[in-house]
């Protein structure tokens, strides 16, 4: 990816404590599931072939490594 | 290879940084394969130099015909003192970009806030990472360390 991405608003909207499937360039939410392989057929049955999956948490708190 | 951070959501006002609306975090888009097999889909982790090891969270680990449990576990735990979980470690090729690939062994966590971390043991030993959050927006340059 050579810009930043903004996923503030994206994620801030999406379903929680689940994955979610990001579209190739990582602009829109396409498709979410409690395992990798639901968010992937939910982003392939809109036409998503090579989506990017991302955790996305309950709640988006500060994460301390 | 260069990658901006990913703006994420910061939930609730940091109550120290309550004018800051976002988040600034070095995410890189990786895909995981076990030996001979094809990479998985890609997914997004975080870049953790406090970290001693990579971790995934499990579900990622049994996508790729993992069983998790049958692996050496070693409990790990964060910042707070009082709490641990197992992470059960399997060796696993990790894909970075389109022409970087290294074997690492790995933690796989079943409660993980995020798809996963790299740490120091099997990323940061194969590649030189320079951040800069100084700038607007941050970024870091990534290069895979050569082997003579």
């Amino acid at each position: 990816m050579d810009k930043a991405v903004d996923l503030s608003r994206t994620l801030a909207d999406a379903p929680r404590n689940c994955w979610v499937a990001l579209d190739r360039e990582e602009t829109k939410v396409v498709g979410s599931g409690k395992d990798p392989e639901m968010a992937i057929a939910n982003a392939r049955a809109q036409g998503i072939s090579d989506p990017v999956l991302i955790w996305s948490p309950e709640t988006w708190t500060p994460v301390i490594g | 290879m260069r990658r901006f951070y990913t703006r994420l959501p910061m939930g609730e006002p940091w109550a120290p940084f309550k004018n800051d609306q976002v988040e600034w975090v070095p995410l890189l888009t990786v895909s995981l394969s076990l030996k001979n097999v094809p990479p998985s889909y890609s997914f997004e982790v975080l870049l953790d130099t406090g970290s001693p090891i990579c971790l995934f969270r499990a579900d990622l680990g049994r996508s790729l015909g993992l069983e998790i449990e049958s692996g050496p576990v070693q409990r790990i735990g964060g910042f707070a003192t009082n709490s641990t979980e197992p992470a059960y470690f399997h060796t696993v090729n990790l894909h970075v970009g389109t022409n970087w690939a290294v074997e690492i062994k790995a933690g796989f966590v079943e409660n993980l806030s995020m798809a996963g971390l790299l740490g120091r043991r099997g990323f940061f030993e194969n590649f030189v990472v320079r951040f800069d959050h100084s700038s607007s927006p941050p970024y870091f340059d990534l290069e895979k360390i050569s082997l003579i």
